[in-house]
C-alpha cells in the first residue's frame, strides 16, 4: 500500500515537471508563434474569468443580493504588458507587428504608444495592413488629431494594401453619408475606385466596390428592386404587392 | 398602424423555418416575412440587397424609393411614420 502511495506520488512530480518548460528547456527561446499562442491563451482565460464573475453578479443582482461592481470588459492591461514586452523582444521585424497590433486591439491605454511604434518602424510592412479593418474606428481608441495623423501616414505606406486600407477609412463615410451628387462623393468615389484596381488583397477590392454599390443601388433616393419569394408558411408573395403603402423592410433572424 | 398604409415585412435568415416560428411566437411578432433562401432560390435576398449586418432596415415610400437603409431601427420607425403622416395628410385633403 506504502509503495502505490509512493508510486502516485513520483507519477504526479513527474507530470509537473514534465509540463514545465522552463526546466525541461532552460536555453531555448520561445520563438513568435509560441509567444502568440501564450498571449492567445492568457487573453481566452482572461475572457472566460471575466465572463463567469458577470454572469455571477448579474444572479445575484436577480436574487436581490448586493452586486459587487464589475468593468464592461476584461482586463487585458497584463496581457497588453506583455504583448509589448514580446514586441521589443522581435523590434523591427513582422513578428513586432503582430504583438503591437494585439495591444490596439486589447488595451485602449496602451493603444496609442503601440500605433507610434508600428507608424515609426513599421508603416512600410505589408503585414500593417492587417491593420485595416481596424481603422475606421481608430478615433474610438484614440483621439481624432491622433487618429487623422496616423491616417495620413498610412497613405503613403510602400505597401500598396496598407494605403489601400486607408483610402477605404478615409472615404468610407463620405460613400456611405455624403449627397451622391455632391464634388465630396464624386471625389472619393474616384480614389476608391483606383484604390479597388491597384490593391493586392482582392477581399479589400470587393469590400470598396461592396460599399459604391450599396450606395449607387439601395442609398436613399434610390428605387429598391421587387422581392419575390415565399412567406414562413411557404405562400408565395411580392414585396409590390404592398406598393402604395410605406414600406418597413427589416432583416432579421434570432440567432 | 392598423389602417393605415403602412407595411412591416421581414426578411427571415433563420436556419430553419421552426427556429423563426419560435422566435415569432415568443417575441409576439406578427410581421409576414420572406424566407432569405428557400428551397430552390438561386441567391438570397440579403445578398441580392447586398446587406452585411443585421438587422438590416430598410424603409420604402409609396412608389419603393429608398428613404433609409441602415441598423438604426428607431431612426427608421420615424421615418417611416413622417411618410405615413404626410400620406395620410395629402389623402385628407
Amino acid at each position: 500500500m506504502k509503495t502505490a502511495l509512493f508510486l502516485a506520488g513520483s507519477l504526479l512530480l513527474g507530470t509537473i515537471a514534465a509540463q514545465d518548460p522552463v526546466t525541461s528547456k532552460p536555453d531555448k527561446k520561445a520563438t513568435a508563434a509560441e509567444r502568440m499562442q501564450e498571449l492567445a491563451k492568457l487573453r481566452r482565460d482572461a475572457f472566460t474569468k471575466w465572463r463567469e464573475e458577470t454572469t455571477k453578479a448579474r444572479d445575484a443582482a436577480e436574487d436581490g443580493g448586493a452586486v459587487k461592481a464589475i468593468s464592461m470588459r476584461p482586463d487585458y492591461g497584463p496581457i497588453a504588458d506583455k504583448a509589448l514586452q514580446y514586441a521589443k523582444e522581435f523590434a523591427g521585424t513582422d513578428d513586432a507587428v503582430q504583438f503591437l497590433l494585439m495591444v490596439v486591439n486589447m488595451d485602449q491605454k496602451r493603444a496609442k504608444g503601440a500605433i507610434e511604434t508600428l507608424l515609426s518602424d513599421h508603416v512600410d510592412s505589408p503585414e500593417l495592413a492587417k491593420m485595416g479593418r481596424m481603422l475606421p474606428f481608430l478615433d474610438r481608441v484614440v483621439d481624432e488629431e491622433f487618429a487623422a495623423r496616423a491616417l495620413d501616414k498610412l497613405l503613403k505606406s510602400k505597401s500598396v494594401d496598407v494605403r489601400g486600407w486607408a483610402q477605404f477609412a478615409k472615404h468610407g463615410a463620405t460613400i456611405e453619408n455624403a449627397d451622391r451628387d455632391s464634388d465630396a462623393y464624386k471625389t472619393a468615389k474616384a480614389a476608391l475606385l483606383v484604390t479597388a484596381e491597384q490593391v493586392a488583397d482582392k477581399g479589400l477590392a470587393q469590400q470598396i466596390r461592396g460599399a459604391i454599390e450599396e450606395r449607387e443601388k439601395f442609398g436613399v433616393g434610390c428605387t429598391a428592386p421587387d422581392i419575390e419569394g415565399v412567406d414562413l408558411d411557404g405562400v408565395a408573395f411580392k414585396l409590390s404587392d404592398y406598393r402604395g403603402k410605406v414600406i418597413f423592410l427589416d432583416f432579421w433572424g434570432d440567432w | 398602424m392598423k389602417d393605415k398604409p403602412f407595411a412591416l415585412i421581414g426578411v427571415n435568415s433563420d436556419r430553419t423555418i421552426e427556429r423563426a416560428k419560435q422566435a415569432i411566437e415568443k417575441n409576439n411578432l406578427n410581421w409576414r416575412s420572406f424566407q432569405n433562401q428557400e428551397e430552390g432560390r438561386k441567391t438570397k435576398i440579403s445578398t441580392d440587397w447586398a446587406v452585411k449586418g443585421w438587422p438590416t432596415v430598410v424603409v420604402l415610400d409609396s412608389e419603393f424609393k429608398i428613404h433609409y437603409r441602415g441598423h438604426d431601427g428607431h431612426r427608421a420607425s420615424e421615418i417611416a411614420k413622417e411618410l405615413v403622416a404626410k400620406m395620410m395628410e395629402k389623402g385628407g385633403e
